[in-house]
């Protein structure tokens, strides 16, 4: 059994605090292999991006133990800048998640800069080819690329840093079908190319179902199952809130005449 | 003898162009669009841009200038669309066309109850009174199949969920009872469980009061489930027109790469087909 790169043991995440608390996760566990890539599922609200939020170490607000990258998080504070070096994120809507009024040049480098990198300029270059944009887009502004390309900037810009850890929230759901296939391929390619271990929110099942290895599915805050996605594809489910994920979703991708 | 007038379609638009001002000239964005339709379920489907919103907001007359529309022929249900008056529009929104728009978070007002706006296009079309109005207003919200009506009747949008807040926005489109629904992506904000129950129950409502609708998105095999016909728009110009339950045998490349391109089980692992888009299209 292979050491998980990351482990998450009880871990209780809050919104607000007294008696405004909000219970957004309850007791949850994980444990995920190096080079894995593992998929949260879940309905709105179930707290699939709240528990991604932690481990990128973006959330402070909860009890519990975590370890990502072999760092411990420590419950109530913000990890030390090394830890982002390690463990990077790519956001659900490209259109907010790239300064507007940074160029793709400097949005590539700021972070190469803050873990101080050698040959900046070579690694922009290097990564803008990898993810297929070339660089003719390097000194472009956001405002000048279409959705898929934004979102080909944000995957730059979390492996530019050669993480250990990539975090996706739902990075293609604001796509269209075509230019999500793009971005479902490049994934695929940067797993090929690099030995990164993944964690990838969505609630579209077919997509789940494409780039996973493991899903666990979540329900109002709590982890409801967990499973092989062979099983997850087979329709091999046990929690009935799973068969009802399962059939809302074929119902969507499954045309009548396919 | 007396002979007997056709019933005209419930929708007639022929050469519908939709065009805005760009640095060389006028740029079309909706090219010699066409549909006929009577009560029955039309999808219109198209990547970003393609301009399937557009046109469904040209049929409200929401197109704003510097937008200019112009059709041959736009007429509903024996009006003519393409010489009416602001006021005529006024009258013609709400009760006979009812649009359903993408967020309830952002197409609902923020600061006024449910019933309020609920009640609000009965206040402009009929003249009813107060007690008349809040009861329809309850009744559309039960059809809608919310429980407890009462409550959503009282509560201001932050206080429902998506889903909830959509049924709402059903419930205020329905309730002046158009003949022509035209609903914009009206489930992408929701998740995939919520979003089966709001079409289930879209779908239930048209067909039994008889509607009319357009339901425009970008998901190929939703459409196609839901829809009788669809239209497949590309560069604002319709590039195929086929029967639902035909989809399979759907023959232009787009819409092709469109359905080849989603995931499916068994492409794991693989490489998905991506569209490369031939510029033909455009002219086609």
């Amino acid at each position: 059994m292979m050491q998980p790169l990351i482990a998450v043991q009880d871990v209780d995440v809050f919104y607000g605090r007294g008696r405004q608390r909000f219970h957004a996760v309850r007791s949850a566990n994980l444990a995920i292999t190096p080079r894995e890539t593992f998929g949260l599922v879940g309905g709105s609200g179930s707290g699939k991006s709240t528990l991604l939020r932690v481990l990128a170490g973006l959330w402070s607000n909860w009890s519990g133990s975590a370890s990502v990258a072999g760092t411990m998080l420590q419950p109530q504070r913000l990890p030390p800048r090394h830890f982002h070096r390690h463990v990077q994120m790519v956001f659900q809507d490209p259109y907010a998640s790239l300064n507007p009024r940074h160029t793709v040049d400097r949005i590539l480098s700021d972070g190469l800069q803050l873990h101080s990198f050698a040959n900046v300029e070579g690694r922009v270059a290097d990564v803008l080819d990898q993810v297929g944009l070339g660089a003719r887009f390097r000194f472009r502004y956001p405002h000048e690329l279409s959705g898929g390309q934004r979102q080909r900037v944000a995957i730059a810009r979390a492996i530019a840093l050669e993480p250990d850890v990539l975090l996706l929230d739902e990075p293609t759901s604001a796509l269209d079908a075509s230019v999500q296939a793009e971005i479902l391929n490049l994934l695929v390619s940067i797993r090929q190319q690099r030995q990164v271990t993944c964690v990838f929110v969505s609630h579209d099942l077919a997509v789940i179902g494409h780039v996973c290895d493991r899903v666990a599915i979540m329900q109002k805050g709590s982890i409801v199952e967990r499973l092989e996605v062979d099983d997850l594809v087979a329709h091999r489910v046990q929690h009935p809130y799973s068969r009802e994920l399962l059939s809302a979703s074929d119902l969507s991708t499954a045309g009548r005449g396919t | 003898m007396i002979e007997p007038t056709p019933i005209p379609p419930l929708l007639d638009v022929e050469g519908l162009t939709v065009t805005f001002p760009a640095a060389e000239g006028r740029l079309p964005v909706v090219r010699d669009f066409a549909l006929t339709m009577g009560r029955e379920k039309i999808g219109i489907v198209g990547e970003s841009g393609s301009g399937k919103s557009i046109t469904a907001r040209s049929i409200l007359g929401l197109v704003r200038p510097p937008g200019q529309v112009t059709a041959r022929r736009m007429q509903l249900g024996g009006t003519d669309l393409t010489s009416l008056t602001p006021k005529g529009w006024r009258d013609i929104r709400g009760k006979q066309v009812g649009m359903i728009l993408q967020d309830p978070k952002f197409s609902l007002n923020p600061v006024k109850r449910i019933g309020g706006q609920i009640e609000e296009t009965l206040r402009l079309h009929d003249s009813i009174g107060r007690r008349e109005r809040r009861r329809r207003a309850l009744e559309t919200l039960h059809a809608v199949g919310i429980d407890d009506p009462e409550r959503v009747y009282r509560a201001f949008p932050h206080e429902l969920s998506g889903g909830m807040g959509q049924r709402a926005m059903i419930a205020a489109m329905l309730v002046s009872s158009p003949d022509l629904l035209i609903a914009d992506e009206p489930t992408s904000a929701l998740d995939v469980i919520v979003r089966e129950q709001v079409l289930r129950l879209l779908d239930h409502l048209v067909s039994q009061r008889g509607l009319g609708l357009i339901l425009i998105s970008h998901d190929l095999p939703m459409v196609a489930r839901f829809c009788d016909r669809i239209l497949v728009m590309y560069h604002g110009r319709v590039v195929e027109q086929v029967r639902a339950s035909e989809l399979h045998a759907a023959n232009h490349p787009y819409t092709r790469g469109l359905l080849d391109c989603l995931p499916k089980a068994g492409s794991r692992g693989c490489m998905l087909p991506t569209l490369s888009r031939d510029a033909a299209w455009e002219q086609a």
